[in-house]
């Protein structure tokens, strides 16, 4: 999906779920997929030769995501398998709604370099990002409003 | 076993990064050259068009030259003829894709997908973005250091 607010939203969630209290990793994977795949859409704005986006493609998936998950925590002082976790919890989520929405094929092929199978059920088109926004604002105060009766305080 | 992996990591951190990144590179070069026999573009198909016939395509651009029974797909030089419903052309419209066969250089349409021009969109994601940077740079604070590791982040004391 190419807005990053719905995929942070799911980030803020999932590491309220997961109870993290880096958030910021879980958000770093949450749009991890999509840091370099974005570089493509300079095409908007710049003649650049057609296929240059399938140099881009191999980086939006999982594939790349679990070597990034691996080598990203060395440079963080922080512990190396919660680092890792925490990135990995983002980064799928992130898969998971480019499955469910009607993806170009490029987003679509998860298990690249491996295989070129599309995998998306298809549900929502790129231009229906607000539902998300909806569907994710209204779950996060679910989630904070469940919060403030557990621990008498408004936690974020 | 997994902590004495992860200190030989940290040991040959370089080694490791350099390995994972060569890895990156080279499985993205074999997507960009084995794409088109899965999924060709405007350009592939023009260059060679029988290679592609009955193939399935996913073909991006602009609209050109509407039709009622056909139109082109453009980008940069290269367009395509595509068969398919006639299509409304505005200024509204950022880009086309199609998916279809390809039948004698030219596409068959299947589906047909429109992607008007949304600056709420990428406005929102600039928010997003700004809105990260800080919970990121909230938790982390960058430090500069002689080592194997040059550049890392350290928890920021109140996060």
């Amino acid at each position: 999906m190419p807005d990053w607010i719905s995929h942070l939203m799911l980030g803020l969630i999932l590491a309220k779920v997961f109870r993290v209290k880096k958030k910021s990793l879980v958000l770093l994977g949450a749009i991890l997929p999509d840091i370099l795949f974005q570089f493509y859409h300079l095409s908007l704005f710049f003649k650049i030769p057609e296929n240059t986006e399938w140099l881009l493609v191999g980086f939006h998936q999982p594939f790349a995501m679990i070597i990034l998950s691996l080598v990203i925590p060395f440079f963080f002082k922080h512990g190396y398998i919660k680092s890792f976790f925490m990135l990995t919890i983002g980064w799928i989520g992130h898969v998971v709604i480019d499955i469910i929405n009607v993806a170009s094929f490029n987003h679509g092929m998860i298990l690249l370099p491996f295989s070129w199978t599309v995998v998306s059920f298809g549900s929502f088109y790129i231009a229906e990002y607000f539902f998300y926004i909806l569907l994710f604002g209204n779950i996060y105060l679910l989630l904070i409003i469940i919060d403030y009766f557990r621990f008498k305080k408004v936690v974020f | 076993m997994t902590k004495k992996l992860i200190n030989m990591g940290k040991k040959y951190i370089g080694i490791f990064v350099i390995l994972g990144i060569g890895v990156l590179l080279a499985s993205s070069y074999y997507i960009y050259l084995e794409h088109d026999k899965y999924f060709p573009s405007i350009s592939d198909i023009n260059k060679n068009p029988s290679k592609y016939e009955n193939m399935k395509a996913e073909i991006w651009g602009y609209l050109e030259e509407i039709n009622e029974t056909e139109y082109y797909v453009a980008y940069n030089s290269d367009r395509i003829k595509v068969f398919g419903n006639k299509r409304k052309n505005d200024d509204s419209i950022r880009q086309v894709m199609i998916r279809g066969t390809v039948e004698e250089g030219a596409v068959i349409e299947e589906e047909f997908l429109m992607f008007e021009k949304d600056s709420l969109m990428f406005g929102l994601s600039i928010v997003g973005l700004i809105g990260f940077l800080t919970i990121f740079f909230y938790d982390w604070k960058i430090k500069f250091r002689k080592s194997k590791i040059p550049i890392f982040l350290d928890r920021r004391k109140n996060a």
